[in-house]
């Protein structure tokens, strides 16, 4: 009888251990279904070199007329443009406004496309714009910078016979054309992309290069000016 | 007559009760008896196999990428390179037209996935696996996952390191414990990194595999 009662004790007792087995059995399964594992990510931006990036522009003037002292009259005129080092696929601006002044003659188009590029993984997002010229001005050929939808020559907008250090501001404060900076999003490609574009025909940022030419004579001549930019990361 | 046979029937029954405890009582002795007459001894070797599904995960310990940004006349470019393993896995170029994405003031790149793998023991399905791919909240990175060359919106959850964004498991042949998925395997992904153009340079966050 001892032995009756010991037996059915011990068998309990299995059917007690093979339950939590079967239970911590349940248990394992589900862990197995949801291991996981963390890994790091590093992202590293190697600051690029900021450059800045203009076109070049020529104009084209000729007289349909054969006489010696032909009217300064626009409509006597013919006036080309042509562009090199196009920033962003630029197109060679359209002439307009052509009008006599003395003996020069004026006319303007919208400036071309600038660009200040390789300000990505900085905290700059703007920058000012200034102009100054080669230190020799050819008093026969001036260019002027002035807001867009302006009319009329301004001389006291030229900015070919600047100087360094007497740069004219056109963009920035107490610039020709807006007191603001040129913002990367607000600018002509209107894109945040580290590169601040202004000019062109998009974009608040635009601006109108007029030019004043004396013509003289028959011969065909040739004046140049050089305008140096300079961009400054605020 | 009558009484006669129900006499017999009793004293039959009463014979087979005692033939029934007679029989308890010798099955109850027998271990006493096998126990104080063991004429030999033996081993009892016993193996018992014991095989709990697990799973055991092989992914990178970390990636690295280094963003080299540069400008030309037509337009903004860049270049960045994954690091796994202590090397180069990677490459992802970006250009104007996806400069945008996946927002404004974002730049996207979108690299190879990094090898994934799991060798999943005792498992009695062999069916589908799949993988949770999620990352912790950061300023300056967002992860996608992609199909494809082409920038996603699929951003992984960034909410929970838990859950979401899914990666299908396939196994490499025959094999029915080995299953991968990336670069290099029957099943790759795109892993789209974006990071903010005036991002300071710097970015990190954690990913997480979840297998199921």
């Amino acid at each position: 009888m001892t032995s009756l009662i010991k037996n059915t004790a011990l068998l309990s007792i299995n059917a007690i251990l093979v339950a939590t087995l079967l239970w911590q059995h349940d248990v394992e399964w589900s862990q197995a279904w949801s291991s996981a594992s963390d890994y790091t990510l590093s992202v590293d931006c190697v600051e690029p070199t900021v450059v800045a990036f203009v076109p070049s522009l020529s104009y084209s003037i000729s007289s349909p007329g054969t006489q010696r002292n032909y009217s300064l009259a626009a409509n006597n005129l013919v006036i080309s443009s042509d562009i090199t080092n196009a920033i962003n696929s630029d197109t060679a601006p359209s002439i307009s406004g052509m009008a006599a002044s003395g003996n020069h003659v004026t006319f303007h188009h919208r400036g071309p496309l600038v660009k200040i590029g390789g300000v990505q993984c900085s905290s700059s997002t703007s920058a000012s714009f200034a102009v100054y010229g080669d230190g020799a001005d050819d008093t026969q050929f001036n260019l002027a910078m002035e807001t867009s939808g302006s009319n009329s020559w301004q001389a006291s907008n030229q900015v070919d016979n600047r100087v360094a250090g007497n740069a004219a501001v056109i963009f920035g404060a107490g610039g020709l054309i807006s007191s603001a900076a040129i913002n990367d999003g607000s600018d002509a490609d209107t894109i945040v992309n580290g590169e601040i574009a202004f000019g062109g025909t998009q974009g608040a940022a635009t601006y109108d290069l007029f030019n004043s030419i004396q013509l003289m004579g028959t011969n065909t001549t040739n004046h140049s000016e050089t305008l140096t930019y300079v961009f400054t990361v605020q | 007559m009558s009484l006669q046979f129900n006499k017999s029937i009793r004293q039959f029954a009463k014979l087979m009760v005692y033939i029934f405890s007679g029989l308890c009582l010798v099955m109850l002795a027998i271990p006493t008896i096998q126990e104080g007459s063991a004429a030999e001894d033996f081993i009892e070797l016993t193996v018992s196999t014991r095989c709990d599904p697990q799973s055991q995960i092989v992914n990178p310990t970390s990636i690295d990428i280094k963003v080299a940004f540069g400008s030309s006349a037509s337009g903004p470019t860049a270049l960045a390179t994954m690091n796994t393993y202590g090397e180069i896995t990677s490459e992802s170029t970006s250009t104007h037209p996806y400069w945008e994405n996946p927002n404004k003031g974002w730049v996207s790149f979108v690299f190879d996935g990094p090898p994934i793998s799991a060798n999943y023991y005792c498992q009695q399905d062999w069916g589908e696996k799949k993988v949770h791919l999620s990352y912790e909240p950061s300023e300056n990175v967002k992860l996608y996952l992609t199909t494809n060359n082409m920038p996603s919106s699929n951003e992984l959850d960034v909410s929970d390191i838990d859950t979401r964004s899914t990666v299908r498991l396939a196994p490499p042949g025959n094999d029915d414990i080995r299953y991968s998925a990336g670069k290099g395997s029957v099943n790759p992904y795109g892993l789209q990194v974006a990071i903010p153009i005036y991002g300071q340079g710097k970015g990190h966050t954690v990913l997480q595999n979840n297998f199921m």
